[in-house]
């Protein structure tokens, strides 16, 4: 049985195959990037710039510099939140964080970090920019906002935020998990986008991105070898090597710059037909519950069915050869917000390699589920 | 044709004025630095002919890459300060 494959939301599964061509080639020839000076350190070295310039150019950015290479979007959270959360300060979330923002916040409480989660209602981005306006004051020194919940697909207006923390000075992060590769983002805007390669820019996993705004610092998360500055038993103050010790991951970045560049070829709106008309069929069966709202909605489709459990029905839906994701998705806060907490709900998200023909599979196989409650 | 060095600060801006030299049609490639030539070690450089060694500093520095230090290449490939 082929699987239809619709976890897409989680890591892309079918990647480009100049993606793993980029990486094979990269594997074998590919040495220290700015470790020496022969052509297998110089091959590196041009590998990690490509992949900068690639993002540079699919972001909107003026410069590769302020693209830091990280091991997933995890990893860019946690440095931008664990430099920018000062001690004895609050920092605002919207409702729809995921557990990579909301642990490293968790972890800062000790310190004397406040999170503060804000009421932001589902597919109400004018709330959201109002619960945000109402929220910043001094005692605030920073805002994590997801620009697509991973959870229900909804599009939060982080521009808009972003305007705001701007005109107070205070500095914003954006989780750009759900969406990079599948909205326009601008790097050259207000706050540090924080991404992975492996969803939708069809990179490998170990992968993701920081982007630095202009004039944009942070503390490194860690300290080691950059390959440059070496006498210096201090981290540069330059970018990208302040953010990016130790050895690189050459091949996925030769991999992630491959992504970027099919997306940079293709467009990258291909999904949202497909998360309209799942959105419109499962709502067509009685007893199924659709999280949806087309004109703030994108990537992941929410559902439950009726008396059944999410897990349980991702599970039915996976010995029918269809993979989606059940339960709370790393993101509990997310469900909270929305009242889902207690059975979560199965979310179906799309690819590039996802036909009308796959929705269509998925819907026949959850009327059939349903028929068994 | 000997060659001069400009030193940069990271692998990253080496690459960038390369990028943006070979753009302008010069040739220009990377190369590391002797150990104790920066101050703070393990430096990378641009390497362009010698004579057209102003005009890529005025170059990179018009396109924010600022350039303070140079060195010029022996004829066995060693490092000197420019004579």
């Amino acid at each position: 049985m082929p699987l239809i494959y619709l976890d897409n939301a989680a890591t892309t599964l079918h990647k480009p195959p100049e993606v793993g061509a980029a990486m094979q080639r990269a594997l074998n020839t590919c040495g220290g990037a700015g470790r020496g000076g022969h052509a297998a350190a110089q091959k590196a070295a041009e590998v990690l710039f490509d992949c900068r310039e690639a993002a540079a150019r699919l972001f909107q950015m003026s410069g590769p510099d302020r693209v830091i290479l990280t091991c997933n979007a995890t990893h860019a959270l946690n440095m931008a939140i664990k430099s920018l959360a000062k001690p004895g300060k609050s920092v605002l979330i919207s409702g729809y964080e995921h557990n990579a923002v909301v642990r490293p916040l968790g972890s800062l409480e000790a310190a004397g970090v406040k999170t503060v989660p804000l009421p932001t209602p589902l597919f109400e981005p004018d709330a959201v920019v109002k619960r945000f306006e109402e929220a910043l004051d001094d005692s605030v020194c920073l805002a994590v906002c997801i620009h697509v919940s991973n959870v229900f697909g909804f599009v939060l207006p982080v521009e808009r935020v972003a305007e705001l923390c701007r005109a107070r000075g205070v500095p914003m992060i954006v989780d750009a998990s759900q969406s990079a590769g599948l909205l326009p983002i601008n790097g050259d805007l207000y706050p540090y986008w924080c991404m992975p390669g492996h969803k939708s820019l069809y990179g490998p996993q170990g992968t993701g991105l920081l982007l630095v705004p202009p004039g944009g610092m942070l503390a490194p998360l860690m300290e080691g070898g950059t390959g440059g500055d070496s006498r210096n038993p201090r981290m540069p103050e330059y970018l990208p090597d302040r953010l990016e010790a130790g050895t690189h991951n050459a091949p996925g970045a030769a991999g992630l710059a491959a992504g970027i560049r099919y997306l940079t070829k293709n467009g990258t709106d291909y999904t949202a037909p497909l998360t309209r008309q799942t959105a419109e069929e499962l709502s067509g069966i009685k007893g199924v519950e659709v999280y949806s709202n087309p004109a703030c909605q994108t990537g992941p489709v929410s559902f439950r069915i009726e008396g059944k459990d999410s897990e349980t029905t991702a599970t039915l839906l996976s010995d029918r050869g269809i993979a989606v994701r059940g339960g709370l998705h790393c993101a509990p806060l997310a469900h909270n917000t929305v009242g889902t907490e207690a059975t979560g709900t199965a979310r179906a998200a799309f690819s590039h390699a996802n036909t009308a023909r796959d929705i269509a599979a998925l819907v026949r196989a959850v009327r059939e589920i349903k028929a068994l409650a | 044709m000997p060659n001069a060095l400009i030193a940069c600060r990271s692998v990253t801006y080496a690459q960038r004025a390369v990028r943006l030299l070979e753009k302008a049609g010069m040739r220009a490639s990377m190369r590391r630095l002797p150990a104790d030539l920066p101050e703070t070690g393990c430096g990378h450089a641009v390497r362009v002919e010698r004579e057209k060694l102003t005009q890529a500093m005025q170059m990179m520095n018009e396109a924010g890459f600022p350039t303070r230090v140079y060195f010029c290449e022996d004829e066995n490939g060693g490092v000197i300060k420019c004579p």
